[in-house]
């Protein structure tokens, strides 16, 4: 029989908490066997920038509070996101688990292969483009990031359902303002999204359950479906992580 | 104030700063910006959307190049990565030297 592993499905929730939620599973992570995987998005909208980005070279943090954008510092490493139109997915599992990786960069691959079989169910071929990316037709759909702490593996990641380039160029800095539309021209054919390909628009549900297949067959797992939420434990962690952590000046301008 | 070889005439320390930014082929972006008295490191920052395992580990590069001379900055970063097993992605300790070094030839003094 197939392991069982976790499911979270917590929804919407803002910038701070659901950084803080992430972090709270990961520290609570005791079980060597069973892993989690959850599914999120972002209210309001929200920046994510990496562990080790200068929030003010990155973000027009002005322009964020005046369009009530969150923005947050990310525990793990890799560049700014606009999370706007987008599912969100974490995995939070022991790093000695059989089926993850010593190597960083092959264990990307690995769990990214649990999206390019989603997005397989969604009818998009799609491929994991090393470092951290997914690509379709050569353009990008989902980009991820990991970090390794406590001994568990955190690994989190967009999977793109509309993208909105030219709001995200809006918020975020460009080393050089006289290329910006240059810049997002450049960007806008780099990547896409599931309503670009399919030309229609999925809710939400589908994709996560098409995500879900996916992670269970790339990781030969199953999913405990009737259970779906965190433990009290956890909530009561995040609560304290994002008071201290995300939801603090004192993190998000670290650099 | 006329400068000679990084010294002020009058011999009062110079201080200057520098930043840069490398774009790792195949790997990420590093950008650094760093403030030196006379030929000495007062402090760097070490920014970008590269990816280091355990995150601190940037965090003590900082604090160890603190108060070095250039020369010695490449094995003090191979030094650090080493004994503390630090894992880059998207760049490598190669990667940082010459960020750095590009940053302090790009010094406004």
């Amino acid at each position: 029989m197939a392991e069982k592993w976790r499911l979270l499905l917590t929804g919407d929730m803002d910038a701070a908490s659901n950084m803080a939620l992430d972090e709270a599973v990961l520290r609570l992570n005791k079980d060597k066997h069973e892993g989690t995987v959850r599914f999120y998005s972002w209210k309001p909208k929200a920046i994510s920038i990496g562990y080790f980005q200068g929030i003010q070279e990155e973000t027009d943090i002005e322009k964020c509070n005046a369009s009530g954008v969150d923005v947050v510092r990310r525990i793990t490493g890799g560049g700014a996101v606009y999370h706007d139109d987008e599912l969100t997915y974490s995995i939070i599992v022991n790093e000695k688990h059989p089926k993850i990786s010593n190597n960083i960069l092959e264990s990307y691959g690995h769990i990214c292969n649990g999206i390019v079989l989603g997005l397989e169910k969604l009818g998009i071929s799609s491929e994991f483009k090393p470092i951290n990316d997914i690509i379709t037709n050569g353009r990008k759909i989902s980009g991820n990031a990991q970090t390794r702490r406590l001994g568990n593996v955190l690994q989190h990641g967009t999977i793109l359902r509309t993208v909105d380039v030219r709001t995200m160029f809006d918020l975020l800095l460009v080393p050089d303002e006289k290329i910006r539309d240059k810049m997002i021209s450049a960007v806008e054919e780099r990547v896409t999204s599931i309503s670009d390909i399919l030309g229609e628009r999925l809710e939400n549900d589908v994709i996560q359950n098409a995500m879900i297949e996916g992670f269970s067959e790339a990781l030969g797992v199953e999913f405990d479906k009737n259970s779906w939420l965190p433990t009290s434990d956890e909530y009561v962690l995040m609560d304290k992580i994002r008071r201290e952590k995300y939801g603090n000046r004192k993190w998000n301008f670290k650099r | 104030m006329e400068i000679v070889n990084g010294t002020s005439k009058d011999n009062s320390p110079v201080i200057s700063k520098g930043s840069s930014i490398h774009k790792v082929p195949e790997g990420k972006m590093i950008k650094i910006s760093l403030t030196m008295t006379d030929d000495i490191i007062e402090d760097v920052r070490i920014t970008g959307d590269f990816f280091a395992h355990p995150e601190d580990s940037i965090e003590q590069i900082e604090k160890n190049l603190k108060g070095s001379r250039y020369p010695d900055i490449p094995k003090k970063i191979y030094d650090l990565i080493t004994s503390q097993k630090i894992q880059l992605v998207g760049m490598d300790k190669d990667d940082i030297t010459h960020a750095i070094k590009l940053a302090i030839e790009n010094m406004k003094r």
